[in-house]
């Protein structure tokens, strides 16, 4: 009797594949460090002066080390407030390591050392892929002044052979966090610009010309506000008449749903594949006035897309601006059987064009490239399958 | 596939990037800590090679040809063994720990980008070896450190380069693969959307409504527009709920399911919405009128709007609908017996409906007359071809 109502837009977009998938190699790579630190530890156990500190900065660290990473693998159920709980634990950690070791350097202690400082840089690692990149890069700054401070200090070691452990150890502490927040960073980064370029592919099977995915949203959102609106009104939950903000509200929305209910609204699909976008939505420009990107064909339009994309952006920068523009090209009569597309970057991120854009471009039709800096120009002359209605 | 290759290398490349400018310059400062030392020249090639390495590192990126790869590996390799040599004669802490970091930290993070093809792996089992051998050479109490240094650096760029040519590989086929969803996901939005607009007598009617209300409803009493604000809501509902406007064959205009007692906006239910806001509307003629949606749409939106017309500017509380058709059109006259006006006074083609329907009766083949005397009522004439 009652449809069941087409899946809700949106859906796709919440399963691009996350940062997460990262956590099992850089825990792992983490406890190769912790590892290293533990050998150094053990090795030059028996020459320090307070021990049981220093087990006992170890004993955190490690506990430390397998809740965090047990929480990675969802076997144990962490608070959230984990990375703030982490961090202090690892601020106590240091602190019992140093006084462990009561800067006694070179004589006594010949390795890398505090040991478990330094184990604290790796389980810093462990959350890069769970917290941002700017709040593990200030933990991994503090806990680098402090060994650093440690070392010079408290150690009367002039600028000698033997500081080297002690660099050691800043390095060890200092590296390892840092490469794996930059491995995340870039990691999304490219998620994100591909998952962008995919979803623009979406729109090269769809119709010439179509609405859009903001337009349905708008309307279903919009519906939804008249919605309320009306049934408080009905039910008495709201007085009549309306205040002034409620008034306005229903003019509001009344208006924005004139707008979005006239029909000629439709656009073509590389209007809404560039607007839609995340990364390119801002900078780009269409100018296609006659909507003549509509008659492309779907491998023409997959060609245009990447080359797009890959022009534009490496994954980790953008151009400044991009600029489209579609023409009738050659002399034809009223049907358009071959098109102009002309593609104007500015500030284009890559020095050297990747090759394969070139290839994605060729799908599209025959091109040239001009360099008139700080533009770089591509004018592709396209044909057209007019046979096919579209 | 090609996409593939092309996005693990470049995530490949800044890992060995920053693996290696870190390391590369941790191996920096162990030698230049090393102080005084019998044969400085060595010192100097050493770490100028070393800084050519940083160097390389630095323009690192995926589409770096081996050729460069293994130029920075050289000058890597040739560092630690000219150190190396050099520690034959005397050693010192920074010397060996320089050594380690070497060996483990700037040839691993080569060592990140040759696990991709066969030829690269037998290079990366050359640089491990050969480094490693290297460490084991070394005359030292410091040698354990260095080759754990050594080992564990090794380690660790392994997991990296291992893992990551297993994840980027995974997430890039993940997200070719969500292309499908998202066709998926641009024909539902697309459909969602056309339907809503298809809805457009509903919409009109909630549109009425809300600028009623926006206005403060004035010249409505409250309970009638309350009531058309309920009609209104449930009508959005059955749309949000999936339900499609349907033209049945009558002709009439209506919301399925059939059986909800909500009506579109059908001869009907226009009456009785006039009759709520204090305007009684008298049918004459037919009641039944049979035109294709499009058309039927249009004609009732006029007559909606005619009638809204009367019941704001007429100052009187009746109206009178009539309708008849002949074989080619529908014609709907709607008479007051208000207080009229000048028609001169009304800009060319107006007659008091909105641009919005004027354009969709014009579009359906129709027209509007309006015929009206200050004092002597309103009528207007509604005609649609069949």
């Amino acid at each position: 009797m009652s449809h069941i109502a087409p899946p809700k837009p949106g859906a796709a977009t919440e399963s691009a594949p996350s940062a997460d998938r990262l956590t099992f190699g850089l825990n792992l790579a983490a406890d190769v460090v912790l590892a290293i630190g533990l050998v150094f530890f053990v090795t030059d156990a028996g020459r320090y002066p307070v021990l049981p500190l220093n087990l006992a900065a170890w004993a955190l660290l490690l506990i430390v080390t397998v809740l965090t990473q047990l929480g990675a693998g969802r076997l144990v159920r962490l608070p959230t407030a984990w990375w703030t709980i982490a961090r202090i634990v690892l601020a106590v950690v240091v602190v019992l390591d140093v006084f462990g070791v009561l800067g006694q350097v070179g004589d006594v202690v010949s390795g890398p050392f505090p040991t478990a400082a330094i184990g604290a840089g790796a389980v810093l690692a462990m959350f890069a892929t769970t917290q941002s990149a700017r709040s593990v890069n200030l933990a991994v700054a503090a806990l680098g002044v402090l060994i650093a401070a440690d070392i010079l200090l408290a150690s009367d070691t002039a600028i000698g052979p033997e500081l080297a452990p002690g660099v050691f150890a800043l390095a060890l502490a200092v590296v390892p966090p840092i490469v794996a927040v930059t491995i995340v960073t870039s990691f999304r980064n490219m998620v994100q610009f591909q998952a962008d370029l995919s979803l623009a592919k979406g729109t090269t099977s769809a119709a010439g010309m179509s609405l859009g995915l903001s337009t349905s949203e708008e309307l279903v959102r919009l519906d939804l506000q008249a919605e309320r609106l009306l049934d408080d009104v009905a039910s008495g939950r709201t007085p009549l008449p309306l205040s002034t903000e409620l008034a306005e509200a229903a003019s509001t929305i009344a208006t924005q749903l004139r707008l979005n209910l006239v029909a000629s609204k439709s656009r073509t699909w590389l209007h809404h594949a560039l607007t839609e976008s995340s990364v390119l939505g801002a900078i780009s420009i269409i100018d296609d006035p006659d909507g003549l990107a509509a008659g492309l064909a779907p491998d023409q339009r997959d060609g245009l897309l990447t080359a797009i994309w890959m022009l534009a952006g490496d994954g980790e920068r953008v151009a400044q601006a991009l600029t489209v523009t579609v023409r009738r090209g050659g002399s034809s009569g009223v049907q358009a059987q071959r098109l102009a597309v002309t593609l104007e970057l500015i500030g284009a991120p890559k020095r050297r064009i990747d090759p394969a854009a070139w290839q994605a471009i060729s799908k599209v039709g025959r091109f040239a490239e001009s360099h008139a800096a700080p533009t770089l120009r591509i004018d592709i002359d396209c044909a057209l399958d007019v046979v096919a209605d579209r | 596939m090609n996409g593939i290759t092309t996005e693990r290398d470049r995530l490949l490349a800044a890992a060995a990037r920053i693996m290696g400018v870190l390391s590369t310059f941790t191996a920096l400062l162990c030698v230049a800590v090393e102080g005084p030392v019998p044969a400085p020249w060595v010192e100097a090639v050493v770490a100028g090679l070393l800084v050519l390495a940083l160097l390389g590192f630095l323009r690192l990126r995926g589409s770096s040809g081996i050729l460069f790869i293994v130029g920075i590996d050289v000058c890597a390799v040739a560092a630690l063994v000219a150190l190396g040599a050099a520690g034959q004669a005397y050693t010192n802490t920074a010397m060996v720990y320089a050594l380690g970091v070497i060996a483990g930290g700037t040839i691993g993070a080569i060592g990140i980008l040759l696990f991709t093809t066969g030829p690269r792996i037998i290079l990366f089992a050359a640089n491990l070896i050969g480094s490693l051998a290297v460490l084991v050479g070394i005359e030292s109490p410091h040698k354990f450190h260095a080759i754990v240094i050594g080992v564990g650096g090794w380690a660790f760029c392994a997991v990296l380069a291992l893992w990551l040519g297993r994840i980027v590989p995974q997430a890039m086929r993940r997200i070719a693969n969500m292309s499908d969803a998202y066709r998926a996901e641009r024909v539902a939005s697309e459909f969602e959307a056309r339907r809503r607009q298809g809805a457009r007598l509903l919409h009109d009617t909630v549109l009425a409504t809300l600028t009623l209300l926006a206005h403060s409803g004035v010249g409505v009493g409250e309970s009638a527009l309350r009531e058309q604000a309920g009609e209104d809501a449930a009508l959005l509902r059955q749309l949000r709920m999936g339900h499609t406007p349907n033209p049945a064959a009558s002709g009439e205009y209506k919301l399925r399911p059939v059986e909800e007692s909500t009506l579109g906006n059908t001869l009907e239910s226009v009456k009785q919405r006039f009759r709520r806001m204090g305007l009684e509307v008298t049918w004459h003629g037919k009641g039944q009128v049979l035109l294709p949606s499009d058309t039927l749409d249009a004609f009732l939106l006029a007559l909606t709007e005619s009638l809204e017309n009367v019941r704001r500017h007429s100052g009187v509380g009746e109206a009178h609908v009539t309708i008849t058709d002949d074989e080619s059109s529908v014609r709907a006259m709607v008479t007051d017996d208000g207080v009229g006006f000048d028609t001169n006074a009304i800009p060319e083609g107006r007659l008091g409906l909105s641009e919005s329907i004027m354009a969709r009766l014009r579009d359906v083949g129709g027209s509007a007359r309006l015929f009206s005397a200050p004092g002597n009522g309103t009528t207007v004439v509604l005609e649609v071809p069949k």
